[in-house]
């Protein structure tokens, strides 16, 4: 246990070595998403004739979210083949890397969320008990990217085309996740999104937060998911994850 | 009571080509079955051949062979770093390891930091990290420049930081590679004081070396690996 505690001290330290000697430090990427939401929001809400008041709010949820996601997703490949000094010379536990690595992108999150809390502040949007849900959203959706940043880490590490194959998928996945709108508002022709898997976990954060209706297999997509892929995750790593060390 | 076990172990291991590596080559295997095995760019390395041996508290044992004999991979081995293809590997107690230089080091990071990290790394908590700092500051005599990244570090200064950090904490297998010799006179005799005192409190010391007096003056077991094969020698017959 004390090795989680130890991966999230080094993962927040790994984040102020990044940002050392900068002023801003770990908000530079904040700021970074701010300008992201305010210039999104003001193209695609103008262009699509929205209501500002339900548009920010939901994009910016939304690309927070997204930012998480696609940062596991993008970092999933190397994330043991980049700590190979370590694994070659010390026996640390495989999982000991993944939780450190996700840990660093939650904190990124945590940072984020002050811009959609002060964009819910400026919008004035309603919080009730409701809104809590999105915690148990949350939750699914951490231990889900553990999986796949561990399954990812191990491939990556074996295969090297893993790395390029993702970022390759992730700038796609941006067009059919629901970011720049909401899923549940699409024309029948676009409902692809639904079979995109990283929609649902949007979707779970974002709904309880705006209070309209989440898709209403959600739960049991993303608990399923978090089976079979932990599953899969577990057995990949008892087979196979020994000979990470004459991988990386 | 600490101990290694080697029982018949034996190590392959795939060195990967840039074909090895290959998503595309791999499913192209599994689509055509298997049948056309194709591994010419994969080599496949037998590192140790049906190793066994028993080391027990108080060994000391010298590691010696040619350059390639598997000497890093053996360590490695006894580390658990690597896992044995066939045979079994049984290894009691806290184990230090001392392999390449530089290896978990953070180089932006002061010395300072780089301790806290690579002891959390190895398991112990930041308060625990933390109180080892002064005996580490003692050990190395690095004095101001602990608080420089490493990155100004030289070699030998590295290795003093990561000797010191390995065995700040007393071990009860510690595992060196010869890339350790890279010390000044002053640090050589430092780090034999440490190696004789866990030595002496009945720990079991592994040493890789081609300095021949080093291994003298540390060990009282000598293995000799030729081609994966290992042989236990007598101190008196090493010139």
């Amino acid at each position: 246990m004390s090795l989680v505690q130890n991966a999230i001290y080094l993962a927040w330290a790994d984040t102020k070595a990044r940002y050392k000697k900068s002023v801003l430090g770990p908000f530079w990427p904040t700021l970074t998403n701010l300008l992201g939401v305010v210039g999104l929001s003001l193209v695609w809400g103008t262009l699509m004739n929205q209501d500002m008041h339900t548009f920010v709010p939901q994009l910016a949820i939304g690309l927070v979210t997204w930012q998480l996601i696609s940062g596991v997703l993008m970092d999933g490949p190397t994330c043991f083949a980049r700590q190979a000094p370590m694994i070659r010379n010390v026996a640390v536990p495989a999982w000991f890397f993944a939780s450190r690595l996700l840990a660093r992108h939650l904190i990124n999150f945590l940072h984020n969320a002050a811009i959609v809390i002060g964009i819910m502040v400026f919008y004035s949007v309603r919080v009730t008990v409701e809104t809590l849900l999105f915690l148990p959203g949350l939750l699914l959706v951490t231990l889900n990217l553990y999986w796949i940043l561990h399954m990812l880490g191990l491939a990556g590490a074996r295969f090297r085309d893993i790395e390029h194959l993702v970022s390759g998928i992730v700038p796609m996945l941006f067009f059919i996740s629901p970011i720049i709108y909401r899923a549940d508002r699409l024309p029948s022709g676009l409902n692809l999104v639904w079979l995109n898997p990283f929609s649902y976990m949007i979707e779970a954060v974002r709904a309880p937060i705006l209070g309209y209706a989440l898709h209403p297999d959600t739960w049991i997509i993303l608990t399923g998911m978090l089976l079979v892929g932990g599953g899969l995750t577990w057995l990949y790593q008892e087979r196979q994850g020994k000979n990470l060390a004459f991988w990386v | 009571m600490a101990k290694i076990e080697f029982d018949n172990v034996s190590l392959r291991y795939p060195i990967y080509g840039s074909h090895g590596m290959s998503l595309r080559s791999h499913l192209m295997r599994v689509a055509t079955g298997g049948s056309i095995e194709q591994d010419s760019r994969t080599t496949v390395i037998t590192a140790l051949k049906d190793v066994s041996f028993m080391l027990k508290d108080g060994d000391a044992v010298g590691l010696i062979g040619h350059n390639g004999a598997g000497k890093s991979t053996m360590l490695r081995t006894m580390a658990g770093i690597y896992p044995p293809s066939t045979g079994k590997v049984i290894r009691q107690g806290k184990t230090a390891t001392v392999f390449e230089i530089g290896a978990g080091l953070d180089y932006e990071l002061s010395g300072y930091d780089n301790i806290i990290h690579l002891g959390m790394m190895m398991g112990l908590s930041y308060s625990e990290a933390k109180a080892l700092t002064p005996d580490i500051e003692e050990f190395t005599e690095l004095g101001d420049f602990l608080q420089l990244p490493i990155r100004t570090y030289s070699s030998g200064m590295t290795m003093r930081l990561m000797f010191a950090v390995a065995t700040a904490v007393t071990p009860e297998i510690l595992l060196l590679d010869e890339m350790f010799s890279t010390g000044d006179a002053g640090f050589k005799e430092k780090s034999q004081a440490r190696i004789h005192k866990i030595i002496d409190a009945a720990k079991i010391f592994v040493f890789a070396s081609h300095d021949m007096s080093l291994i003298k003056s540390y060990c009282n077991r000598v293995f000799r690996l030729e081609h994966g094969h290992l042989e236990e020698v007598t101190l008196e017959t090493l010139t």
